[in-house]
């Protein structure tokens, strides 16, 4: 299992004025936030800082004092792997790609997460346009 | 832009550093950071602040440095390998209480009781000692020096022969019923461990390009040169240099090509030397057929055979003592015999738990290495892991009489002070790998 420091939500921060998310909601979504941004392709600390902004249009703002204790763990439960570059005049940069062991974590992450957000979506959607008949 | 050596930076640095214990890992967090502040100091500066404002900026960003050294030092927090560590421990005990039962039963000549378990208990703590020093011992240090390691290997075995051939003996070298011996130490057996040192060191970095097809086949091949010209006991550790070598090859990254290359010259080697050697012959056929010549040559091969035969699933524990205890009165049956010793003693079940045991040990093995990430960790563990997993397949294929008998001990078990001090010396440093698994690039000196 996944498993993710309830610290590490800190550092997420809420982008801009847009909307407002709450810290639970975020909490243990991360380690999949980034799990999937590397299935599609490697990437080192910085690019995933960007692609996350990029990707959740700025309201999700991943902080590097969250990202990089989430790699090495990941990375130290096999669920990522690195490597470094360094060819010559360049500098030293660290890529993280996705495991096999990762794509299956992954695969069972969204899953239930698929699950987790249609019951609540049909719990909350009856509530909000109030099909809920008394 | 490199940043790497600005104060404001630095001190940054240091602060996280300060958090983190393993030191070791130091080097590569800080080059990982500072990646990530200078893509973060160029973004600040392609906006329009100065050098000096976009650095600050970039740190504010960065935030915390406690915290995140704090975070950072509970994922790398060092641990021991400690599956291998215990299955080398109950492979050792295994030995001590076989080599206990054989000796109070008076099957070990030439040493008493007393003096064996004695000596057999100090081999226990040394190697305890041995392995807990390598494993705070940075193993990188030694990669500067493999190439020495390899001129002096090939010079021992070189210079050991001709002192020996002379002298019969002189300063460190000795010669031992044919063996050229240093400190009294069976150099056959250390050969293999110090090429492996020395091949790992050599081949960490990648050597298979075109122009160094040359140098690797004189590189490897040399060694196998020196073993059959200068070694008097030839066959063992050729087996264990050419298992050793062909892993090296395969994981430094050599094509199928070589690996195939090497297995043809490794088995030709072979043959030729059995063919040239009328003794080899003897044995070989022996092994075909071992009741050809039952009171002569085949002798041991006879009787290991019997001792396996007579064995029962849980052993003839109980007999020991009474006039059947003869059939363990062989030579080696503390030291390369000892598995049939123990199934003699203990039965086909103690047995099949030291193969299950091995097969446990081997696939933790195969783990440690593909989960080191430095390559040259990475070849050392796969060295020595092919110099253990050799001795055991081939001492267990021989006892159950499926491989010609040659002087390849069981790892731990046998009993023989250089050879497990030599395995022991691999366990520290496959320790020592382990311990710095996630550490990549040079050492800092």
């Amino acid at each position: 299992m996944l498993y993710i420091d309830s610290r590490y939500i800190d550092g997420i921060g809420i982008g801009g004025e847009i909307m407002k998310i709450s810290k639970e909601l975020i909490n243990g979504s991360t380690g999949t936030l980034v799990l999937s941004l590397l299935e599609e392709r490697s990437m080192y600390g910085y690019e995933l800082i960007k692609e996350i902004d990029k990707k959740s249009n700025g309201i999700f703002e991943f902080k590097e004092g969250t990202l990089y204790p989430l790699l090495h763990s990941l990375e130290s439960d096999g669920y990522l792997e690195s490597y470094w570059d360094s060819r010559e005049g360049k500098r030293k940069r660290k890529y993280y790609s996705i495991t096999h062991k990762g794509k299956k974590e992954l695969a069972d992450k969204k899953e239930e997460w698929t699950i987790f957000s249609k019951t609540v979506n049909k719990i909350i959607g009856e509530n909000t346009y109030g099909f809920n008949a008394e | 832009m490199d940043l790497m050596q600005n104060e404001r930076i630095k001190v940054y640095m240091d602060l996280v550093c300060s958090q983190i214990k393993f030191k070791e890992i130091h080097k590569n967090i800080r080059e990982e950071l500072a990646d990530h502040l200078s893509n973060l100091v160029e973004e600040n500066m392609e906006k329009g602040l100065s050098l000096e404002e976009a650095i600050n900026m970039g740190i504010k960003q960065m935030g915390d440095p406690y915290v995140l050294g704090q975070d950072l030092n509970k994922i790398h927090k060092p641990k021991p390998e400690w599956s291998i560590l215990a299955l080398t421990f109950i492979f050792t005990l295994i030995g001590i209480l076989a080599i206990y039962i054989l000796s109070s039963n008076e099957l070990i000549p030439g040493m008493s009781t007393y003096g064996i378990m004695k000596s057999s208990i100090i081999m226990l703590f040394l190697g305890v000692g041995t392995v807990l020093i390598l494993y705070f011992f940075d193993y990188r240090k030694i990669k500067p020096i493999s190439k020495s390691i390899y001129i002096i290997t090939s010079l021992l075995l070189v210079v050991g022969k001709i002192i020996g051939n002379i002298y019969g003996g002189f300063g460190i070298f000795k010669v031992v019923r044919g063996r050229v011996m240093i400190f009294s130490t069976d150099l056959g057996y250390i050969v293999p461990f110090l090429y492996a040192i020395a091949l790992s060191g050599i081949f960490a970095e990648n050597r298979w390009k075109k122009d160094k097809v040359i140098s690797n086949l004189i590189i490897l091949f040399l060694p196998m040169i020196l073993i059959i010209t200068f070694q008097r006991s030839i066959i063992p550790p050729i087996v264990m240099y050419f298992a050793m070598a062909s892993v090296l090859i395969l994981v430094s990254g050599g094509s199928i090509k070589y690996i195939l290359g090497s297995m043809g010259i490794g088995v030709g080697v072979v043959i030729f030397l059995v063919v040239n050697s009328p003794y080899r012959i003897e044995r070989l056929k022996n092994f075909i057929n071992p009741f050809r010549d039952p009171l002569g040559s085949g002798y041991l091969d006879v009787q290991l055979r019997k001792i396996i035969a007579s064995a029962g699933f849980l052993g003839n524990r109980i007999n020991i003592n009474s006039g059947e205890s003869n059939v363990l009165n062989l030579p080696g049956m503390h030291t390369n015999y000892i598995f049939s010793s123990i199934i003699y003693t203990f039965g086909w079940l103690a047995g099949i738990f030291i193969i299950v045991l091995s097969i446990i040990f081997f696939i933790r093995l195969f783990k440690i290495t593909k989960e080191v990430k430095d390559n040259y960790g990475k070849l050392l563990v796969a060295t020595f892991s092919s110099l253990f997993i050799i001795q055991f397949i081939y001492n267990i294929l021989m006892i159950l009489g499926l491989a010609p008998l040659t002087d390849i001990s069981m790892p731990f078990i046998s009993y023989g002070t250089t050879l497990n001090m030599v395995n022991m010396v691999m366990i520290g440093i496959i320790s020592s790998v382990y311990r710095r698994k996630e550490v990549v690039g040079e050492i800092n000196f």
